[in-house]
């Protein structure tokens, strides 16, 4: 039981507050212009595809990736980082420097407070991008999804932070590293590849698919990786299937809180006939860190699983 | 108590609670885990009063700080407030529509919906989320929420008439089988499960004031339109039979509410996720302590639950600092205890 003219009245007033709040409301995001340098701007495509300009080498930087923490300590620019994720623990400096989030959830806050000129992310952190480039930061996402595309990135961080001969040189380390083993690997047929079986994670088996990162390692060390026909990330392998393809050669990797050792790999039940198992080819990445972040000590992991691998050529 | 000390005491409830919020926000400005003094907040608020604001000097505090202050903290408790307030009222007008206690305003399968259409555009559209700038999940969310919504409308309709009880287990339905593709998505996802379930169970970080922009016509419009019908809400109580002699229109007021509720509900879950529990419990809360009455009841929920979600986020800024708890985790932690309270004071009033 509308009063119609009340209604009518108080429609209008809605209608005209309505509009005039979100009148008022489009002044509230004013971009605001990064203040130019002197030096000549540098402009680079970043892994989301955005055009970046950087005007002159940053003096305090801000990493919210552990892997581009560790690049960026390597590169020797440790000074100059000025905030890191709580998960950023190598080298040891990182943990002394102040915190500005967690493992995919910056606070922007403390990313402002810490006034960077520029900013790392990983691709987790996409949705942050927008309100960090509002309040005028410069923002750069970095994230390699091979081992060669490590190498790459390690030189784009280098370059866009004034560090390429820094940057050349570890990349020319590393290669060199790489080239050691993949030189012995060379002219491999098919057969002469075992096949691995990488464990993320034990309950449920995770496992690196097609587009892994720990895909790509196996898969330059030599070896076929069990789940290398799935097209994703990481793999829910299913116990039968894993029974079935009898991986040669098993790799465990402690990741977050699993506990896995290679006694109790091996003692897992029905698993007696695997081959790696009955072969003792079973090994044990210390430090996860090494295999899962893609960041320098990705060439210990790689030699590591590439002497797991290929113990008679690689020693 | 006559009609005219009741509609004064009316007003009087919903004016403190107004203030109330007003407070509230003032003080979850100041809170925040970048360590601003809390008088430097105040006076760069109240520098910002058209008149009055020149007369207070500038601070010491650097630049960014207000950035920090006015493009991110009061972006963020005004969106919590918005959407506290818009899932609130939607809840009342639920819980008075289906006549059940347990509904909330998720109960027709929007936010599942929701989640799905969110799940969907963080994992395929990636890179396009830079793209399409941040209205890539909000819109994906609002638009899966609305379809699952009108799907479940037009399970419940018979002829021209809207089924309450049909409606209720054609939502429940229907959320089942839209969590469970998101479930699976998630699980596939490998590391960017991550991602997807901070934005399920609820939070605010990183939202902006475009986020307010995008929402404010929705709960403004739909809290409009809810209000409009809440002395007939008190009537529908009695049944929709008993209502219907009494001259109300009552499938047009359970479309327009309907409606309403949907539009609110996509709009908030679009912008901050799911957050759980203050479309439930806000509605109960504010009815034992206002009374059932609508026309009181709708606008207290409403700013009760903007304050709630106001303090909640606050709160979810700083205990952890530097990581962001998801909002949603703090009003189920908090919440539950204080309904608890509530319910045992009105049954034993000398608890």
């Amino acid at each position: 039981m509308l009063n119609n003219r009340r209604a009518l009245l108080s429609t209008l007033l809605f209608f005209s507050l309505t509009l005039f709040i979100i009148i008022l409301l489009q002044g509230c995001n004013t971009q605001i212009k990064p203040t130019s340098g002197t030096s000549f701007p540098m402009q680079i495509i970043d892994d989301l595809d955005r055009v970046v300009v950087i005007k002159e080498p940053p003096q305090r930087i801000v990493s919210l990736a552990p892997a581009i923490t560790e690049t960026i300590f390597a590169l020797g620019l440790g000074n100059k980082v000025v905030g890191v994720t709580s998960y950023c623990d190598y080298p040891a400096e990182a943990t002394t420097k102040p915190q500005v989030g967690g493992f995919s959830t910056p606070s922007v806050e403390l990313v402002m407070v810490s006034e960077p000129d520029l900013v790392f992310v990983n691709t987790i952190n996409a949705s942050y991008i927008p309100q960090l480039e509002n309040a005028g930061l410069t923002i750069v996402a970095v994230e390699p999804l091979n081992l060669t595309e490590v190498l790459d990135k390690i030189n784009l961080i280098g370059k866009v932070t004034g560090a390429t001969e820094a940057a050349d040189n570890l990349t020319a380390e590393m290669q060199q590293r790489i080239d050691n083993i993949t030189t012995k690997l060379d002219g491999l047929t098919d057969e002469q590849k075992p096949t691995v079986y990488f464990e993320i994670w034990p309950e449920p088996l995770t496992t690196g698919g097609a587009n892994s990162f720990v895909d790509s390692l196996i898969t330059a060390a030599g070896g076929k990786n069990i789940a290398g026909d799935v097209e994703q990330d990481w793999v829910n392998l299913s116990p039968e299937v894993l029974l079935a393809r009898d991986p040669q050669v098993a790799i465990l990797c402690h990741h977050g809180s699993s506990l896995q050792t290679i006694q109790e790999f091996k003692s897992r039940r029905g698993w007696e006939r695997v081959s790696a198992i009955k072969n003792n080819r079973v090994g044990l990445v210390s430090d996860e860190n090494i295999v899962v972040r893609t960041g320098p000590r990705v060439i210990e992991g790689f030699e590591f699983i590439a002497e797991l691998i290929h113990p008679d050529l690689i020693d | 108590m006559n009609q005219h000390n009741r509609s004064l005491q009316r007003r009087a409830i919903v004016f403190s609670l107004l203030v109330a919020l007003g407070l509230a926000i003032i003080l979850c400005t100041t809170i925040g885990p970048a360590g601003i003094a809390f008088t430097d907040v105040l006076a760069m608020l109240v520098r910002r009063i058209p008149l009055i604001g020149s007369l207070i000097p500038r601070g010491e505090w650097p630049a960014n700080y207000e950035v920090i202050i006015f493009q991110m903290r009061l972006a963020r408790v005004v969106l919590a407030a918005l959407v506290g307030a818009g899932l609130a009222a939607s809840g009342v007008v639920l819980q008075g529509l289906l006549v059940n206690p347990m509904a909330d305003p998720y109960i027709l399968g929007i936010s599942q919906g929701a989640a799905l259409g969110a799940t969907v555009a963080m994992l395929s559209l990636g890179g396009t989320i830079i793209a399409l700038g941040i209205y890539a999940v909000p819109l994906a969310a609002f638009l899966c929420g609305l379809a699952t919504s009108i799907i479940v409308y037009h399970l419940a309709r018979v002829g021209n008439r809207m089924q309450m009880s049909t409606l209720l287990l054609a939502g429940i339905a229907a959320g089942l089988f839209l969590s469970s593709i998101t479930s699976y998505l998630m699980i596939s996802s490998g590391q960017n499960a991550h991602q997807i379930l901070f934005w399920l169970v609820g939070g605010f970080a990183g939202r902006g004031w475009d986020h307010v922009k995008i929402l404010l016509p929705y709960i403004f419009t739909g809290y409009f339109l809810m209000h409009l019908y809440a002395r007939q809400m008190n009537i529908i109580l009695l049944g929709e039979e008993p209502a219907q002699h009494l001259g109300i229109d009552v499938e047009k007021m359970k479309k327009v509410l309907l409606a309403a509720a949907t539009l609110t509900t996509a709009a908030a879950v679009s912008v901050s996720g799911v957050i759980a529990f203050v479309g439930l419990i806000i509605p109960h809360a504010v009815r034992i302590l206002a009374g059932p009455d609508h026309r009181v009841l709708l606008p207290a929920s409403a700013l009760t639950g903007a304050v709630f979600l106001v303090l909640a986020d606050a709160l979810a800024r700083v205990v952890a600092a530097p990581e962001e708890i998801p909002v949603g985790i703090i009003t189920a932690l908090c919440g539950g205890p204080f309904f608890i309270y509530l319910l045992r004071k009105r049954n034993h009033p000398d608890f």
